[in-house]
């Protein structure tokens, strides 16, 4: 039920920095497991290739009448 | 005298059950409130709510066959030793498995968040329990009831699933994010499908035995619903997937496999109008309830998973809190209704006991405010999945004020399982009390 963080690095005003303070801060709901720096890097780069795999929630598509939908 | 296994086993049970609740009851205070109770923070308490409430089903559906095999169906189990050696490798595992959530040992994924090795012995628990129930069922002559069917499938594709949610382990499936997302959602959707195996099999078991009427478990009908559930578990989880890449064909087969689903619905409502006032009379008084709950669950927990299956709505709800209400409407409305059926049948069985009018009148106001929370709970959920769903595709709100938006519903969701956490105590700890007066006779 968290926020989806699919393409948190391309996504406008935060990236990979933005991604990093909360890695290293946390937050009130999402702990600070205190990683260590490699380990940091390696989450955003895993976070960059998972923003290359597509894009989610998908916001913009049509119904067709059978009820699938087309992606834009 | 020797104590019951399938007793032992719903005992673990029950304790697993209420404190699957209590755990879930403690994260969604947390969800609501950052910071309530940090000893047992949210990573924590969310894994050990979890994982308890599917030991509840597991334990309770396994001390269900292991009791009725040799009492009811006259088949003997091939072993007497194996499912207490069961038993102890689910007790032992299971005891690691909290400690570790406890002081913070991850290392799995969803529902297995524990590290992987210990699935090793789950394994080997279910492989022993598989082999006894093949040996012991394989003497049956002439045409099985479909509950025999049932429950033989759910174990071979317990096995089968389970060992299928740990691919990631290899490098061909973790390298891969796409694969990697595919194999695990689509392993998890076909793993709920054989504990249900599970489930509707001591169902069908119940009626048959309450109603004591033979034929129910061997009806066309019966076996019809039996192969389309079976069709579902090999075919039905594709709507797990269906924000991934794959094949077109693959999402139209399983969309027209979900839909299958109505005919099952159509047949529970129709009989459920007709069993209600048929079977009453003979009907143990407290498993009927239990049992006649679950069809009632049937009836508003399918109607909503065939809404979600549809992809012009899936795409809106996937994610959200509607999942969560399909999961939970499922697990708590309809196995776990029919599992305490199972429990207060097998309890009343084996310890001959009578409740007093005291007891029977607790453990209906239980069941009654198990029921209304829940439905309580069911809708909140419901409509903070839909509202979130609507904000998101909007896009105007960030995630924190979408969050906001949709706290009311989440508050009311955390009043009424707190709420189902009262009515499950005053069901269960009666049974717990009869249980105890059991062990005390029985010691050895």
């Amino acid at each position: 039920m968290g926020p989806d963080i699919t393409n948190i690095i391309s996504a406008n005003n935060k990236g990979e920095m933005y991604a990093k303070a909360f890695l290293l801060s946390g937050t009130q709901r999402m702990p600070n497991f205190h990683l260590k720096e490699n380990e940091i890097d390696e989450l955003i780069a895993f976070l960059t290739y998972v923003d290359k795999t597509g894009i989610s929630p998908v916001k913009k598509f049509s119904i067709n009448i059978d009820g699938t939908i087309n992606q834009e | 005298m020797k104590k019951e296994i399938g007793i032992i086993f719903i005992l673990l049970a029950i304790f697993a059950l209420l404190g699957g609740v209590f755990f879930g009851s403690i994260s969604a205070l947390q969800f609501i409130i950052p910071g309530f109770l940090d000893s047992i923070p949210f990573f924590k308490s969310r894994p050990l709510h979890v994982s308890l409430v599917i030991a509840w089903i597991f334990l309770s559906s396994i001390g269900g066959i292991y009791y009725y095999l040799p009492r009811y169906c006259n088949l003997p189990l091939y072993s007497a030793k194996l499912p207490r050696i069961h038993f102890w490798i689910f007790l032992l595992t299971g005891i690691t498995i909290l400690s570790c959530y406890i002081i913070g040992k991850f290392g799995g994924r969803e529902y297995w968040e524990f590290p992987p090795i210990l699935a090793i012995p789950i394994f080997i628990s279910w492989v022993l329990f598989g082999f006894n129930y093949f040996k012991t069922v394989i003497k049956q002559a002439g045409q099985w009831p479909v509950y025999l069917w049932m429950w033989g499938t759910g174990i071979f594709f317990f096995l089968f699933t389970f060992s299928e949610s740990y691919l990631w382990l290899i490098p061909y499936f973790r390298d891969n994010i796409v694969r990697d997302i595919t194999v695990q959602w689509k392993a998890y959707g076909a793993l709920v499908g054989s504990w249900n195996m599970l489930v509707y099999g001591t169902v069908i078991f119940l009626m048959e035995r309450i109603k004591g009427d033979q034929s129910i478990a061997k009806s066309k009908l019966s076996f019809l619903m039996y192969f389309l559930g079976l069709t579902n578990l090999l075919f039905g989880w594709a709507h797990h997937i269906y924000i991934v890449p794959t094949h077109l064909w693959i999402r139209y087969f399983s969309y027209g496999i979900s839909m299958t689903e109505l005919l099952i619905l159509g047949n529970i409502i129709w009989n459920w109008k007709n069993s209600v006032t048929e079977t009453k009379k003979n009907f143990h008084f407290l498993s009927f309830k239990f049992i006649a709950a679950s069809d009632f669950w049937i009836f508003l927990n399918l109607a909503l998973a065939l809404v979600i299956s549809v992809p012009a709505i899936n795409i809106l709800t996937h994610g959200t809190h509607i999942t969560v209400a399909h999961a939970m409407g499922t697990t708590i409305g309809i196995n776990t209704m029919i599992l305490l059926a199972s429990c207060f049948f097998l309890i009343d069985d084996v310890t001959k006991h009578q409740y007093t009018l005291i007891q029977k009148k607790i453990i209906t106001i239980g069941f009654w405010i198990m029921n209304l929370f829940l439905m309580i709970f069911w809708a909140s959920l419901i409509l903070a999945g839909a509202e979130k769903g609507k904000l998101v595709i909007e896009d105007k709100l960030s995630f924190q004020e979408i969050m906001q938006n949709i706290s009311p519903y989440l508050t009311l969701f955390t009043i009424a399982g707190i709420g189902i956490f009262i009515g499950l105590l005053m069901i269960t700890i009666p049974l717990l009390k009869t249980i105890k007066e059991y062990f005390k006779i029985n010691k050895q």
